[in-house]
Parts: C-alpha cells; sequence; structure tokens
C-alpha cells in the first residue's frame, strides 16, 4: 500500500483520529488481514460456521457466552424481515413449523433468496446509496419528473435476483454503455447508469451536478469522501484535489443525449409506433420553434440598423451601455461579441481603425475630433471614403456606415472581400454556437419554448413501460482535459494533470484513466481485487442489515471519525470470501444467515446489560425496528391487499386511491417529499445514505392513529378476519404473525365489547370534477378521481396530456391545458333554496392570459362568466334557484396560453331566506372514510402494538 | 456505557421522558446518540431561545423602506457616477425613491411611509441593518444562502440546525414550522430542508392560505374515531404489551411514549392553530387578512415552545417588483405593516420579547438604478428595481439584539455595503450567538466532515447585539 502523502493528508474516513495523530497507516488503507479464524479450544456446539470462530473467540477473551439460538417461529419471522422484507404468511409459518426436516431453516432461506420479493428489498437498500428519486429536485419551470428513473429501480431489483456479481453490478452502474457498445449484446444493463444521472440536477449547474456524481461514486461504493477536495487537498485524508479533478475530469467527459435509448428491441406494436409518432411530433414542435426564432432573430441582428447600436453598445462604457438598453433592443450576449471582435481588430485596419479611435471619445467635441482625423489619413482604400466623408454627426452616424459597409461585404463587393465573413464567417460576432440559442431567445420566445417543451413532457409522462428508456451517458467525442480549478472556480483553471484513479487506493504504479472519457477504466480501476475497500465496504453494510449494525458501525463514514471494525478479521475473512465465491451477494447472505451467531435470540441478559450494552461482542442479536417500507407493505399485507406486480412506472405513495404496490414502487419525489415517509426516517434523496436515521416523533403517530390509508387497512383486515371461526385470533395471526395468548385473546374480547361503530361526518355538499364547455353549456361532468391529501386531480401524476396541471384545492388549482374542458367545483343542494354566490377570482401569476371563471346553472348553461388576468375580481352573482338535489357549478377554463393559469377561487353560495352559508374551501373534502366498525378498531391497535413493529 | 439505563430513567419520568421524545429525535438505536445537545452549546448564555424570521420573498426594495438616500433625487433620469455592478437585468438612470421617510422613536431610526404603524410603535425595538450583502443577483442561490449558508449545494437551514442544537421544547408540535399562504416560495422546500440532518429537524410547511387552520398539520384528525375511542386502543396497545421486563428494549416504551404524544398533539396541536380562541382585541390589534392571522398563529406557535417559525409573505415572490415598484411595495407593505407591529407589541406584552428573536429582510435588496425593459420579463414601465446583492437591510428585534440602533450603511446611493459591511455568514453567526451558540462549534458530523451553517466563513457581528 503505497502511503507517500504527507501526514496531514490523511483524510481517509477509515482511520480513526488516533491513527492519524500516531502517524499509522490508517486502517482502512491496510491491506487484507489475513488472521484466519481462531480455533476454538473446548466447546464448539455453537459454531455453524467460521463467524461464529471469529465472534466465540472475543467473547471468550471477555468470558462472555453467546445467547441460545431463537424459537423457530422468531427465526423464521427474522429470516424473512432480513431478506424480503415481508412477514411470512399463515400457511409459510405453519409449514415451518411442521416441517421435520433437520435443514429446514436452510431450506427457507433458499426460497426466500429465490423469491424475488428478495431483489425488491434489497434494491431499496441499494437505491438509498444511489440517492434515488424519480424527480430532479427544484427545476423552475421545467419539467421536474425524471421519467424513466424507474429503470434503474428495476434494473437494480433485476440484477440483485439474478446475484449479478458484485464487482460487474458496479462496472454496469458505472460504465454500462462502454461494456455494451451498439450492436453488442447485453443492452438491457443501460439502465444500470442511473446509478449516476438519477441525482439533483442543481438547475443544470454541470459543476454540482457532476460533483454529486463524484460523490455517489466515491461515498457510495468506497465509503471515501472525495467530494471534500473539490475546493482543497482534503484536510484529514490522503485525497487531493487532482484525484478530484481527474474524476471530474472524467465524467466531464459524457453527457446525457437527448434521445435515450429505448430498452426493449422488440418491434412496435401499432400503438406503440403512434404513441412514439405523436412523441415525435411533440419534440419536433419544440425544436421547430427554436430553429426559427433562431433564425429570425439571427437575420435581425445582421440588419444593420441594429448592428450600428450594438457597436455602439459594446464601445460605450457600462453607464452609457444601460442608457443605450433602454432605447434600443440590444442583446447583451451579442454585444459582448462585438466588443470581444473590435478588441481583436488592427488599430490600423481601414474598417475598424477610425472606429475604434472615435467610438471611445467624449460626445462633446466629438465631430471636431471626427473632421481633423478625416482630414489627416489616408483615403485609402477608395470605399473607406464612405467611413468619414461627409463628416458623421456623432457616433451613431459611424456606427452605422460601419454597419453599411460590413452589410457591403457579405453581400459580395470584390473591394471589400476581406470583411466578406465578418457577418457570416465562423469568426463572426453572429455566428451563435446552436448550444447557446437561449442567448439569443427573449423571454416572450423562452416562455413559448417552455410550453411546447411542457405539451412534449406531459406526453412523455404516459410513456407506455413497453416503450421505456435508460437514463444512459454516452461519450464526447473530445474529452476534456483534466485540470485543478483553484479553489474550486471553474474560471481559475491549473494546468493539464494526468487522468488517474484516487492514488491512496492504488497500490503500485498509478492507475490512468485513459481510454476514451476514462470512465470504463475507472469501473475497472474501481473494482479490481487487490484492493480490499470495495469489498469491505459491501460486505460491512450486508452486516449491517441482518445485524442492525454493521462490523464497522459507521458505514458511511471511514474517515477520521469513523469507528474501527469491531471484528477486524471477521470483515476481511468474509470480504476475502465473498470475493473468492465470485462477488456473488447471495453467497455472503447464505453464510451470513446460517451462522449461529445470527441465529442467536434477540433477549437481553443482565450480564450483557453491564458489561456490552451496546452489544458490540454479538453475545445477542439486535431488535430491529422495521422501516418505512416495510411498514406500509407490511400493511397491505396484513389486510391481504399487497400487490406483488413486479416493476415499471411509479405510483404515488399515500395519495387516494391507494396504491397496493410494494413501496418501492411508490414515487420518489425530490423536492417536497410527502410527510409520512420523511417521518419514519427514509433516506434523503440528496445524498448518499448507507444509514439511515432512526427517530420517534409524534408525526409517526399521527400517521398511524388517522391517516386513511392505515384506517383503511384496518378495516381490510379486520373483515379478513371476520370469516374466521376465531375471528379475535385470527386478527392478532395476520396482524402479529402468531397465535394470540389467552389473556391477549381475551383482551381483544373486551375491547370488542366495549366499543361501537365510528362513522365518519356527513358527507361534503361540494365535490370536484372536470367537464365539457361548449357554446355557454357545460356537460359530460366527470369527477376527480385521485385525491393527494390536499387536492384533486385526474390523474395519479401531474401534468398529464390534456387535463395538464388540473388540479382543485381548498381555495383554488389549475384548469386543464385543454381549451374546451373546465375544472368543476359542483354544489348540490341539500334542499329547495334560493342562493346568491360571492367570491374572488385571483390570477397570482405575472404572467400568462389568465383565466376564466363561470357559475353554471342546474340546466347546464352558464349564468355568468369572468376572467382575471395577473389580478383579482369579485365574482357575485344570483339569485339562483336551486331544488333539491340540484347542482350548480362553478367552473373555471384556461386562456388561449395554457401556462401559468393557477388561480384562487372558492366561492360561497348563501342561501337567501336563511343566510347560511356554504363555503366551498371549508367544505373542501377528500375522500369519505367507511365506518369503523369494533373489528376494524381492534385491527388498528394491533397495527400499533410492538409486535407489528419490531423483528426480535 | 450506561445510556441505556439512563435513557430508561428519562422515559419512566413521564413528563421528561415525553420531553426528551419531542426532540423529536432520539437516535433510538445508535451508539452515538448519547446526547446531541451536549457538545454543540458553546456555553455562552442564550439570549434567545426561539426565532421567528419574517421571509419577505422575493426581495423587497432597502431604498424604500429602511436606508434613506437623498443623493437619488439629484440624479434623477441620469446614470449614475462610477460603474454600475453588474445585476440579474440590466438598469438605466437613477430611481429616487417615492416613499418619504422621516425619524421615528426616540432612536431617531428612519423609516419611510412603506410601513407606518411599525414605524410609530416599534421603531425604537429595531436594530436595522443596512449593510447586509449576499453573493447572488438570482433568487435561487440568494435564498438558499439565507436559508441554508449555501448557494447551491444541498445543506441544511438555519432553522433545521436551530432545532437539531436546542432541540425542541415544545411537547406537542413540532420544533420549526414554516408559515406560508396559497403556495410554496421559490425553491419551495430547499428553503427549510433539514439536509444530512434527521427529518424531525426539517421545517413543517403549512398553508395558511387555507381557511380551515385545524387541518394544517397532516393527520392530526381521524375522520370517524372520536378520541374516547382512540383512548381505548391507545390502552389496549399498553395491556397488550406490558413493559414489565427491565431488561426490554428501551425503544418500546419511547414508542408508546410517542403515540401518546401523537393522541395529545391532537388536542392541543388543534388549539395552538385555533385563532377563534384569541380575545377580539388582539385579533383585532393583528388585523383580519391572511398576515394577521398568520403573524398571530407564529406567536401562539413560539407561545407553545416551537422554537423556530418562519413566515413568508406569500407563494412564488412577491416582492420582485421589476415594475410598479411604489405600487406593488406599497400594496405588500400594507398587508403586513400592522401584522408585524402587532407581533411584536404582542410579543413584548406578554415578556416573550425578551428571549424571542425576530429577523425582518428579503433575499437581497433592490438597486437604486431603474430597470430597463428586458422582452417578456417585465412590462417595460420604467418604475421598478432589479435585484441588488451589494447592500440591502435587515432589522433584528427581540432577544439579545441592540434596539433602536443602525448597524452599518451603504454608499451614498445604496448599491453597496459601504460601512461595516455583513455578509449572510455573519448574520448568522451573529443570529446563532444569540441562541447560544458558538457558530464554528454547532457542527454535523457527515461525508467525511464536520458540517456547519457558515462553512469556513462568518463573524459574530458585536454591534448588533445589547451589551
Amino acid at each position: 500500500m503505497r502511503l507517500l502523502m504527507p501526514i496531514t493528508f490523511l483524510l481517509f474516513s477509515f482511520s480513526c483520529a488516533m491513527a492519524v495523530a500516531s502517524g499509522e497507516t490508517p486502517w482502512a488503507l491496510t491491506g487484507w488481514n489475513q488472521s484466519a479464524p481462531p480455533i476454538l479450544n473446548g466447546d464448539s456446539s455453537s459454531v455453524r460456521n467460521f463467524i461464529d470462530q471469529f465472534v466465540l473467540a472475543r467473547l471468550k477473551q471477555q468470558s462472555l457466552t453467546p445467547s441460545p439460538e431463537a424459537t423457530p417461529e422468531t427465526l423464521l419471522a427474522r429470516l424473512h424481515h432480513s431478506l424480503t422484507g415481508l412477514a411470512p404468511s399463515a400457511d409459510q409459518r405453519e409449514a415451518y413449523l411442521a416441517d421435520k426436516n433437520p435443514r429446514r431453516y436452510e431450506a427457507a432461506l433458499e426460497r426466500l433468496l429465490a423469491d424475488p420479493a428478495y431483489g425488491e428489498r434489497w434494491a431499496r437498500h441499494w437505491l438509498d446509496i444511489a440517492r434515488y428519486a424519480d424527480s430532479k429536485g427544484y427545476a423552475f419551470l421545467e419539467d421536474r419528473h425524471l421519467h424513466f428513473a424507474w429503470t434503474y429501480r428495476d434494473w437494480v431489483i433485476d440484477a440483485l435476483n439474478r446475484d449479478m456479481p458484485y464487482d460487474q453490478f458496479v462496472r454496469e452502474q458505472i460504465a454500462a454503455d462502454r461494456l455494451h457498445p451498439k450492436g453488442s449484446g447485453g443492452r438491457e444493463n443501460l439502465a444500470a447508469l442511473g446509478f449516476l444521472t438519477v441525482g439533483r440536477r442543481f438547475l443544470n449547474n454541470q459543476h454540482d451536478i457532476l460533483d454529486d456524481r463524484i460523490d455517489v461514486i466515491t461515498r457510495g461504493l468506497l465509503g471515501l469522501t472525495v467530494a471534500c477536495a473539490r475546493c482543497h487537498d482534503h484536510k484529514n485524508d490522503p485525497v487531493s484535489m487532482e484525484d478530484y479533478y481527474s474524476l471530474y475530469a472524467v465524467l466531464a467527459g459524457s453527457r446525457e443525449p437527448d434521445d435515450l435509448p429505448r430498452l426493449r428491441s422488440e418491434p412496435l406494436s401499432q400503438a406503440e409506433k403512434d404513441f412514439q409518432t405523436e412523441q415525435q411530433r411533440r419534440d419536433d414542435a419544440v425544436d421547430h420553434f427554436v430553429s426559427l426564432r433562431r433564425a429570425e432573430v439571427l437575420s435581425r441582428l445582421a440588419q444593420p440598423s441594429v448592428i450600428a447600436p450594438h457597436l455602439l453598445a459594446a464601445s460605450a462604457d457600462a453607464a452609457t451601455q444601460t442608457v443605450l438598453s433602454g432605447e434600443y433592443d440590444l442583446n447583451p450576449a451579442v454585444v459582448s461579441k462585438w466588443r470581444d471582435h473590435i478588441a481583436a481588430q488592427s488599430d490600423a485596419d481601414p474598417l475598424w481603425g477610425p472606429w475604434k479611435a472615435l467610438a471611445v471619445l467624449p460626445a462633446e467635441g466629438w465631430q471636431k475630433a471626427a473632421n481633423l482625423l478625416a482630414s489627416n489619413s489616408v483615403r485609402q482604400p477608395e470605399w473607406s471614403r464612405a467611413l468619414l466623408q461627409p463628416v458623421p454627426v456623432d457616433r451613431m452616424d459611424l456606427a452605422r456606415r460601419v454597419a453599411e459597409l460590413l452589410e457591403r461585404a457579405r453581400r459580395g463587393e470584390p473591394a471589400l472581400a476581406e470583411y466578406k465573413l465578418q457577418l457570416t464567417g465562423p469568426k463572426s460576432p453572429l455566428n451563435i454556437p446552436l448550444e447557446q440559442t437561449g442567448k439569443l431567445l427573449g423571454r416572450v420566445d423562452r416562455d413559448h419554448q417552455r410550453d411546447l417543451q411542457r405539451q412534449a413532457d406531459e406526453w412523455r409522462a404516459v410513456t407506455p413501460p413497453s416503450l421505456a428508456r435508460a437514463m444512459v451517458l454516452e461519450e464526447l467525442p473530445d474529452p476534456p482535459i483534466a485540470r485543478v480549478f483553484k479553489r474550486g472556480n471553474p474560471l481559475r483553471p491549473g494546468p493539464e494533470i494526468p487522468r488517474q484513479f484516487v492514488d491512496c487506493l492504488v497500490t503500485g504504479a498509478p492507475v490512468a484513466l485513459e481510454k476514451g472519457s476514462g470512465r470504463l477504466d475507472l469501473a475497472h480501476a474501481l473494482t479490481r481485487p487487490d484492493h480490499p475497500l470495495l469489498a469491505r465496504v459491501i460486505v460491512n453494510r450486508v452486516w449491517m442489515h441482518h445485524f442492525g449494525e454493521g462490523l464497522i458501525r459507521t458505514p458511511g463514514d471511514l474517515g477520521n471519525r469513523g469507528e474501527a471494525p469491531t471484528h477486524p478479521a471477521l470483515l476481511d475473512w468474509l470480504a476475502r470470501d465473498f470475493i473468492s465465491h465470485g462477488w456473488s451477494l447471495k453467497h455472503l447472505h447464505r453464510t451470513i444467515l446460517t451462522s449461529a451467531t445470527y441465529r442467536q435470540s434477540s433477549t437481553r441478559r443482565p450480564e450483557l446489560e453491564e458489561r456490552d450494552p451496546d452489544n458490540r461482542l454479538l453475545a445477542r442479536q439486535n431488535v430491529r425496528r422495521i422501516d418505512w417500507e416495510t411498514l406500509r407493505d407490511r400493511l397491505l399485507q396484513s389486510a391481504g391487499r399487497l400487490d406483488n406486480r413486479r416493476g415499471g412506472p411509479p405510483e404515488p405513495v399515500l395519495a387516494w386511491p391507494h396504491s397496493n404496490r410494494r413501496t418501492i414502487y411508490t414515487y420518489v419525489e425530490r423536492q417536497n417529499a410527502p410527510g409520512a415517509p420523511r417521518a419514519f426516517d427514509v433516506a434523503s434523496p440528496d445524498t448518499s445514505t448507507p444509514r439511515r436515521h432512526e427517530t420517534l416523533t409524534a408525526a409517526q403517530g399521527l400517521f398511524l392513529l388517522n391517516s386513511p390509508f392505515v384506517l383503511e387497512q384496518a378495516i381490510a383486515l379486520a373483515k379478513r378476519a371476520e370469516s374466521d371461526n376465531d375471528p379475535v385470533n385470527a386478527l392478532f395471526r395476520m396482524a402479529w404473525g402468531r397465535a394470540a395468548t389467552e389473556r391477549e385473546r381475551a383482551e381483544g374480547v373486551v375491547f370488542l365489547k366495549g366499543s361501537t361503530q365510528a362513522n365518519s361526518g356527513t358527507p361534503s355538499l361540494w365535490s370536484c370534477g372536470q367537464a365539457t364547455l361548449r357554446d355557454g353549456a357545460v356537460t359530460e361532468f366527470v369527477p376527480l378521481s385521485h385525491f393527494t391529501g390536499s387536492a384533486w386531480q385526474a390523474t395519479a401524476l401531474l401534468p398529464a396530456p390534456k387535463t395538464g396541471k388540473m388540479h382543485l384545492t381548498a381555495s383554488g388549482g389549475h384548469p386543464a391545458s385543454d381549451a374546451s374542458m373546465v375544472v368543476v367545483r359542483r354544489f348540490t343542494s341539500p334542499a329547495d333554496m334560493t342562493v346568491s354566490v360571492s367570491g374572488t377570482l385571483e390570477h397570482p401569476d405575472y404572467r400568462g392570459d389568465g383565466v376564466s371563471a363561470s357559475v353554471v346553472g342546474p340546466d347546464g348553461r352558464v349564468i355568468i362568466s369572468w376572467s382575471a388576468k395577473q389580478r383579482a375580481i369579485a365574482t357575485i352573482a344570483g339569485p339562483i334557484r336551486l331544488l333539491k338535489g340540484q347542482s350548480l357549478d362553478c367552473v373555471v377554463a384556461p386562456g388561449k396560453d395554457p401556462g401559468y393559469d393557477t388561480f384562487l377561487w372558492s366561492p360561497v353560495l348563501i342561501d337567501q331566506a336563511t343566510g347560511k352559508r356554504y363555503d366551498s374551501a371549508r367544505e373542501f373534502d377528500g375522500p369519505p372514510v367507511p365506518a369503523i366498525t369494533p373489528m376494524a378498531q381492534l385491527a388498528q391497535a394491533l397495527l400499533l402494538g410492538h409486535p407489528f413493529h419490531f423483528v426480535e | 456505557m450506561k445510556h441505556f439505563p439512563d435513557r430508561r430513567c428519562l422515559l419512566r419520568q413521564s413528563g421528561l421522558g415525553l420531553g426528551a421524545l419531542a426532540l423529536g429525535m432520539m437516535e433510538a438505536n445508535t451508539v452515538r446518540a448519547a446526547d446531541p445537545l451536549a457538545a454543540k452549546v458553546s456555553g455562552h448564555r442564550p439570549r434567545a431561545r426561539r426565532l421567528i424570521h419574517l421571509f419577505m420573498n422575493g426581495g423587497p426594495s432597502h431604498i424604500d423602506s429602511f436606508d434613506p438616500k437623498p443623493e437619488l433625487a439629484k440624479y434623477a433620469g441620469k446614470p449614475l457616477p462610477g460603474p454600475v455592478p453588474v445585476t440579474e437585468r440590466v438598469t438605466g438612470a437613477a430611481m429616487p425613491s417615492p416613499f418619504r421617510f422621516r425619524k421615528w422613536g426616540q432612536s431617531g431610526t428612519e423609516i419611510s411611509d412603506m410601513f407606518p404603524l411599525l414605524a410609530r410603535h416599534c421603531a425604537d425595538e429595531l436594530c436595522v441593518v443596512r449593510s447586509m450583502r449576499t453573493d447572488s443577483p438570482n433568487h435561487e442561490p440568494a435564498l438558499m444562502l439565507m436559508n441554508c449558508g449555501e448557494q447551491r449545494l444541498v445543506r441544511p437551514s438555519l432553522g433545521s440546525w436551530l432545532v437539531h442544537g436546542l432541540g425542541n421544547e415544545s411537547r406537542d408540535l413540532p420544533g420549526f414550522v414554516v408559515l406560508c399562504p396559497d403556495g410554496l416560495p421559490v425553491q419551495e422546500g430547499q428553503n427549510w430542508q433539514s439536509a444530512f440532518l434527521p427529518a424531525a429537524c426539517q421545517g413543517l410547511p403549512l398553508d395558511t392560505g387555507r381557511p380551515n387552520t385545524d387541518s394544517l398539520v397532516e393527520y392530526l384528525h381521524n375522520p370517524a374515531l372520536a378520541p374516547a375511542a382512540q383512548r381505548r386502543q391507545l390502552d389496549l396497545v399498553r395491556r397488550l404489551n406490558p413493559v414489565a421486563d427491565p431488561l426490554a428494549d428501551p425503544r418500546l416504551e419511547a414508542r408508546i411514549a410517542s403515540m401518546e404524544l401523537a393522541f395529545r398533539m391532537q388536542v392541543e396541536g388543534a388549539d395552538a392553530f385555533d385563532l377563534d380562541r384569541e380575545t377580539t382585541a388582539t385579533r383585532k390589534l393583528y388585523g383580519e387578512g391572511t398576515q394577521g392571522r398568520q403573524m398571530l398563529l407564529a406567536r401562539r406557535l413560539i407561545e407553545r415552545g416551537v422554537r423556530v417559525v418562519q413566515v413568508w409573505t406569500g407563494a412564488g415572490q412577491p416582492w420582485d417588483s421589476h415594475d410598479d415598484l411604489e405600487a406593488n411595495h406599497r400594496r405588500l407593505a400594507h398587508d403586513c405593516d400592522q401584522a408585524i407591529a402587532a407581533l411584536l407589541i404582542d410579543l413584548r406584552r406578554r415578556g416573550l420579547l425578551e428571549d424571542t428573536l425576530v429577523l425582518w429582510g428579503g433575499e437581497f435588496g433592490r438597486t437604486p438604478t431603474v430597470e430597463l425593459p428586458t422582452p417578456g420579463s417585465n412590462l417595460g414601465k420604467l418604475n421598478g428595481r432589479d435585484h441588488n446583492p451589494y447592500g440591502f437591510s435587515v432589522w433584528l428585534a427581540g432577544g439579545g439584539v441592540r434596539a433602536g440602533t443602525v448597524v452599518g450603511a451603504t454608499d451614498p446611493f445604496g448599491f453597496h455595503a459601504a460601512e461595516n459591511p455583513v455578509h449572510i455568514h455573519d448574520l448568522h453567526a451573529t443570529m446563532l450567538h444569540l441562541m447560544g451558540f458558538d457558530h464554528e462549534k454547532l457542527t454535523f458530523h457527515h461525508a467525511g466532515r464536520d458540517f456547519r451553517l457558515t462553512d469556513i466563513a462568518g463573524k459574530v457581528v458585536k454591534e448588533m447585539m445589547a451589551g
């Protein structure tokens, strides 16, 4: 192991502070610990494999004894939790307990490793590392979905289920595009590149995107914090800025293509072809508009009358420039290009010389100076006389003459041949590269472009799964040269440095990252079996998921403050065993799960509490609290509703109607994550998370007590149990995975006797829907079908084709993007009455062309309409006669421009006879909750109980 | 190695146990959880225990509110002498303030007629910092810097740091609550993100535009079950899961306690949001509008132990007056002037101002020069101001703040902080100091290094602090 860095460089997270201070080699950088499993003298009855030899040897040193094996029932539940995150079904449990085969445990283990639910569970652990999300984070007005992130999630599930060797698993995620070039096999692995591409987008700041990717590679795979070296050499660890910018250059050598590759290669059905054609049409509309506007703007910028003020601004001081900007429509980017262009011209140039001399002179006395120059200059060539004769009146006059001459040159006047390309050639200030087209478009153009882009993205959002695409990277033809940015500032690049792998992880000569962008070399360098780090890190994390704690208890921090391993020789023996068994994760699971150490009871013992309260020596198992995904999955499972379909686009996590799919298939929102998963400590999708926090908060309790999701599962669980001969006992079995004790059953029966059915309140008189508005009539009312917790909408995710961002909340909403469609707040009258309508319609955005609102009577005819654009107006109407059961609709339609249409409008109806108010905001309500029977109340209580939340 | 028994003892005394739970971040199984507070407290006496941050999002104009610039009148309609710094868009000639300033209170603090009630009643409470500066002329990075101390990368917000450092003294409510009517500000939830700190430190956003204030907290009410029925459920859970075994995992008891806490929050949390429980006089003091409602709610929340309340003007960036600055600023200020003055008066009356820090301000200020037309971006009326990160004003009041003072100054035109410049990091360092922390010591170890709110910068500004 090479350790040439000065000691102040020792940044490594494996090292403990003491090692750094004393100058010892940090633990993580040492080579393999070669210690073989210790031979145990005497009783070895509790040894099942080498893990136990290591663990027992340490226990013996401390004169501690291991715990006895847990009961078969506990073991089965633990095994299921470890491998699939689900609970064993009643049948599985009974079959297991009845099985007389002495190897029934091993058989169950194999069954679970072969269960696709295994990949779903372990993929979630990996997605924490990969800071997975289905959205970009804050994206201003851009489409914020990562539409195909799920193809990466599904690839991880599949790779784990197939037990892809871990080194290959890593290589695919770094360089699948290079491992499987076009025309070769294995292209389905392209989705693996999501590991790099599903991160936050930082408003498209490339430096931050690359920094995020460096972090996910180094901290995610190696537990090493290279990202610290972005602005300076790492203060404590042996990572230098050269290491950082080597990786930076490698990653900067690739880009995400506009046209992502399809994952399946089968021929398309007609429907798929139609979908693609429409997608193409929408994507082309964006390109067409942009190139059209680009051409128009460039042609305007080439007119002499437009060039002239640009020249003036290019040669003016800042204050004059700002005044000029007020008078003329200047493009700042083009002004700056003209400035560079002028600066590059010779002072003796017959066209530019006079301009350079005169443009900077003050207005006072300007003409005199021009006159002087005109009379003293050699009037050669002939055409140049037009510049100064007759003497120009002011700078603008001169600028126009320069511009006219450039125009004559462009038209091909032979005498001006040397200026021919100044308006059209590659070095012309008007040669704006395609990728900088944005600089040419004003905000009006950009808004329109965004709107077209939105339409293309809405369509993309409903791509059939069979047309899904991989979020790949592709290498640039000319990968950039590696340079250190001084203090992390891209405007201060240093000299060229060699592209090579992180130095402290290399034994011997530097490992160059040369070929192409160097990404494939990086993939190989990361997975070289001669360095223990990659294997140590993953083995430690797998161990952590089986025991609740890793052998290194700080799995994300192997640096100065990280802890040293509790069993270093065991960790290395396991890691080498893992590598020698083909980097097989399933082999690793098998080894750990068949050990006696894993199979111990988790019961606490007084002497252990006294001497090893943190259970570092592993004299027992740890009780585990289930995480968010397991909680939600098990709620569905106990309700008998868990939907076992695999893969595909994500579904909302808690919106109504509730998705019954496993939680790994729910949408991960990066920006405004829903409260419940966050409350239960899901990993932040902003940072690679090897280990989650575990907190206890009231928000968790509120979710379990009151959320419609939990209530719905409790009701379903109760229904399931009711069909049993002994419903109370059945409830315990289904919720807790075991039969009730006599006492528990009696408690349950007493509870039922004392409970009464609870009904939810009366349904709201207001409902939300969509309808068609044509010729002053509203027809085809359809209730909105999805409720997010605060909004009703027509589809699970927004935006969607036609309906766009359409939704209604208590106070307002957004109309459809289709102008013939209206979003409707419908009041159904509880009695015969005459009402008046009041309220305020507001269009708060300062952009867009506003919305229009109407009140529609029971006959479907519009009674009155208003429109609001960037303002608020009162909406007063009535009196309107309603008979009992008749409806009054308050509808909102978009303007011609379907963007920026968020509105506020929550009308209030007032019964003219009684003065009673029907307030659409106050009475806004989600879907009704069905009655909660005593059985359902008991079911919910069991779902609140410890046995549901802890695994022993 | 006694921390399990210790924690158990803590939990046994149910009141304290709940208090500990209310920290919201009992790291139930980590070995380093022992006491996340102990090492963080710097040792000096905290002057404030709570923070209310009134966030005027969009960037209110300092030149028209708290930083009079009579010099501008001389250049009205003409370019300012000297170079004009780069801002987001192009600006032109000098634009004198259409607002009228005068000196207020005994301190003589100058405030314009944009905030007449605040000026009349609270001028002597304020410490106006006129020399603020930030690093970016764009909303998103400037918001991130003001809230999280970093422009682009994901870092915990000031509120999250405070909840992490102080714990949450509320037994029934989250530690950090964000109030914003009718939608979210630009950059949305990132403004109150906890990043790598535990999720319980994150701000809980509430839409104060909603008419039913008691529906603000998610899942606060059961749609069908009455509290009595839920009480029976929890009692059953307790009976079915007796914690008789002294060796039982302490997390079991802690979990029961967290559900008891949730149960109580249904009643007491709802109380915090029920403005109808205030007297008519108090409600009149704050005014009837959205701003009055949310300021009053802010007071009710901190009164009940919420550590940090951030109150936003509204969705998007309301103060961003690229056009019609006078009309827009007058309207926005009129909406909140009474409510803000009422908040300060009410806090003072209740003895809460002494240990509550109040911060008012936006993410940057505005230019002394008029914004020139840009196609599509403004209406080209030549009566608005562009963003100005080089100099702007904020004010503080309450706990430990030197009341009735003005700190620093901008240049004669209000473009640059000229005298005693205060960077956002310095503001943060000072606020943390007032709340009892050394900004260099309030750290969290993550990804191989110790992170802090002020990164590697920040100095405590003595002039802002009472002696």
